[in-house]
């Protein structure tokens, strides 16, 4: 099956936003999603093609309704807890946890 | 569709990496430092005056030149260029016979040893869909106008190989020094998407 991601040839996306020429990050998430991948390759837990596939297999609803370093974070979850990194378990507590800490800290 | 568009409040995505950091940190696989380590370097060394440099030197170096082209990746070794996509580099040499241009129609792929990072409309779909169908009509909308009998390359990049355009030197140029011709040379001129500024312009 194609997958959303092969682009190549679609049509209806319209014109080329050429205003859109920032390449720098847009906030700190999207700076930590990029150098954590970088950072996890470098490590071994999975490699460039397997960080592409995952991407691939994004629901194409999901896909197209997301940004750029939203598809990169959507891998890095998949791919760390697949391949049994941490658990689900684990990085559903520490968010948990830390959204506990952002709490107090508005609190 | 829109890159600021987000499922999700941007906080939550903030809370969804700082806990895959925390945890990454904590299980060894990563330095704590070093996500900002590399945020620095790709936000802050790398980036497109890296190929500028390398275009005006093939430009007045014909033995560079010819390595270049033989040999990206080598030759890129050669003035210290090397590292993460940028392991298997193939240049292309824009001719008056030949214009090429780069995408990754499937994500991203750039050549970030040479360019840095890429700008957003590289990364986004209208730009990856539309420029293997019809690269002479988006061309034309970035100002790039190539005559109907000159032929458009496009290259697509694969997992491994990343490419960068080696634009044409421009007239009036003659014995103009590598950093006089560098500051000629505009990143989109190194994707294909533009041409180096004309001589007049410095």
């Amino acid at each position: 099956m194609r997958s959303i991601a092969d682009m190549g040839g679609m049509q209806g996306f319209g014109p080329v936003n050429r205003a859109h020429d920032d390449t720098r990050f847009k906030a700190e998430w999207e700076a930590k999603t990029f150098a954590v991948n970088i950072l996890s390759l470098a490590a071994g837990c999975f490699n460039i093609d397997e960080s592409r596939y995952s991407m691939e297999r994004m629901p194409p609803g999901e896909y197209l309704n997301t940004s750029y370093y939203e598809h990169w974070l959507y891998s890095l979850e998949d791919l760390l807890i697949s391949k049994g990194v941490f658990s689900q378990e684990e990085y559903q507590a520490r968010i948990a946890e830390l959204a506990a800490k952002e709490d107090d800290h508005a609190a | 569709m829109s890159h600021d568009d987000h499922t999700m409040p941007p906080s939550t995505l903030a809370l969804r990496i700082k806990a895959i950091e925390t945890l990454m940190v904590e299980k060894g696989k990563i330095d704590p430092g070093a996500v900002t380590e590399i945020v620095d370097i790709f936000q802050n060394k790398l980036g497109p005056r890296i190929g500028a440099g390398v275009v005006a030197r093939a430009w007045s170096d014909p033995a560079f030149k010819v390595r270049l082209l033989e040999n990206g990746t080598d030759a890129l070794k050669e003035v210290g260029v090397s590292g993460l996509q940028g392991e298997a580099m193939i240049i292309l040499e824009n001719t008056p016979e030949v214009h090429n241009v780069i995408v990754c129609t499937l994500c991203s792929c750039y050549p970030w040893t040479v360019l840095g990072l890429p700008p957003t409309w590289y990364k986004s779909a209208p730009y990856r869909s539309r420029i293997v169908i019809e690269p002479r009509a988006v061309l034309a909308e970035f100002g790039v106008n190539i005559a109907d009998d000159r032929e458009v390359r496009v290259y697509d990049s694969n997992a491994e190989i990343r490419y960068m355009v080696l634009p044409e030197r421009p007239a009036g140029t003659e014995g103009w020094s590598e950093e006089e011709l560098a500051a000629l040379v505009t990143r989109d001129s190194m994707i294909g998407t533009g041409i180096p500024l004309a001589a007049s312009t410095i």
